[in-house]
């Protein structure tokens, strides 16, 4: 049975019409092969019109010796813009030498105020700071390992009450810092070794961050 | 498809003009600073400059003058008394580094320019460094300033590690000695005395296992810092 005698007429009428081929005339059919010609000859895949397409063409630049120069300062002008930054940036962290650091070397003060603690057998040194303040308002710890910044490392006050505490990376090396009770009074670690005098009138405390004790 | 016409050339100058004009002086090192640095004044500012500057061209560190400077505007000093300071610890630098040699570290070079600042003779810190050849003196540089701020006076302290030094203390000895003192100063005695009855039972190492004893730390007493 032929299929077109299942279809609607209608549409079996179209089917019909649609079966012939579509006639041409030989211009029409130059210009079609002649743009797949082109086409194929250079390499580029079939698209229409691009608006950037001129950023993508290969060409030739031309450019004068000041222009050259010009060029060549700019690029070392930037490279020293990136060398200040990064330069500028052991600013904020003196102690930049490298190190694993294991522990704190203990200054073992038994007492819990102001005591900085290393989880036992970490290999990071992330160093708790604590302080007991239970009237302050605020409590933070500054020191040359953050750039001596009150708002560096704001401490947090346990759910318990008057115990501060922060968490602080540090590297291995020499550390100098104080806390500061409600944004004004500066004071040293009461369970930590004092360092010389500062020179403005408060005392600092010191911390050992070594990779091994002794 | 497209040429290097006028058009786009106008564009790629407004583009690469700003930046040439712009990048060699993007960025200068004070805009890198924290903003704690800006609160300095610019003569004091300029000095500390100048003092880094010159610190570099020592071979001393000028990030420890910088982190001097951002100490004493986050302690609220003026801008004269941070220069002061600052050129009080760049002379301190000086003096240990020559004491020292280049062979130390940068943390040990810190410590002995506070050690100095705090009076140490500069010939303890030399026998110091003599005595404990191969192994750090950071930890009785440490000791050392902590027993000065407590009271010792230098010379007293500064004979006191040498001595141990010289009878083969580790650094375990120095952390011991500190807390013993401290413990016996908050006990009433005189720094002086703690000093003489702590170093007195020191051993020396000649003896296997030999340490300084450890007392037990009292209960802790009340301290300004803990009241607040």
């Amino acid at each position: 049975m032929h299929e077109d005698e299942t279809l609607d007429p209608a549409v079996a009428t179209i089917a019909a019409l649609a079966r012939h081929p579509a006639t041409l005339d030989d211009a029409a059919r130059a210009r079609v092969m002649l743009a797949v010609q082109t086409e194929i000859l250079s390499g580029r895949p079939i698209r229409g019109p691009q608006r950037f397409g001129w950023a993508l063409e290969p060409r030739a630049i031309r450019l004068s010796p000041l222009g050259a120069m010009a060029m060549a300062a700019g690029l070392v002008g930037i490279g020293v813009a990136v060398g200040v930054v990064g330069r500028a940036r052991t600013f904020l962290m003196p102690d930049q030498r490298p190190a694993v650091v294991a522990s704190v070397i203990p200054y073992e003060g038994a007492t819990p105020a102001g005591r900085p603690v290393v989880p036992a057998g970490s290999a990071a040194a992330q160093v708790k700071f604590v302080f007991v303040a239970p009237q302050a308002s605020e409590v933070t710890v500054v020191g040359n390992f953050n750039g001596w910044n009150p708002s560096a490392h704001p401490m947090q006050r346990t759910p318990t009450g008057g115990t501060w505490t922060v968490t602080v990376p540090l590297e291995a090396g020499r550390h100098e810092y104080s806390f500061v009770v409600n944004g004004s009074h500066w004071m040293p670690d009461p369970s930590a070794p004092l360092a010389a005098e500062d020179g403005f009138g408060a005392a600092n405390s010191v911390l050992l961050v070594s990779g091994s004790t002794s | 498809m497209t040429g290097w016409t006028p058009r786009r050339a106008h564009f790629w100058r407004l583009l690469l003009v700003p930046l040439l004009l712009v990048s060699p002086v993007t960025a200068p090192a004070e805009a890198q600073q924290p903003s704690l640095l800006s609160r300095l004044d610019a003569s004091s500012r300029y000095q500390i400059e100048v003092l880094m500057d010159s610190a570099a061209r020592l071979g001393l560190p000028p990030e420890a003058l910088m982190s001097k400077t951002l100490e004493g505007i986050s302690k609220g000093a003026p801008g004269s008394r941070i220069v002061q300071v600052v050129r009080r610890h760049f002379a301190s630098l000086r003096e240990a580094r020559a004491a020292l040699g280049v062979d130390i570290t940068l943390d040990e070079l810190s410590a002995a320019a506070g050690a100095l600042q705090a009076g140490v003779p500069r010939t303890s810190l030399a026998a110091l460094h003599t005595n404990r050849k191969g192994s750090s003196i950071l930890m009785p540089l440490v000791v050392l300033s902590d027993l000065v701020s407590r009271g010792v006076p230098p010379d007293d302290a500064s004979s006191a590690i040498v001595s141990l030094t010289q009878r083969g203390a580790l650094d375990s000895d120095f952390a011991g000695l500190r807390r013993g003192v401290e413990t016996d100063i908050l006990s009433g005695a005189s720094p002086v005395t703690a000093l003489d009855r702590r170093t007195r039972e020191f051993p020396g190492r000649g003896a296997p296992g030999a340490r300084i004893p450890v007392v037990p730390t009292p209960p802790r007493q009340e301290t300004p810092s803990s009241t607040q």
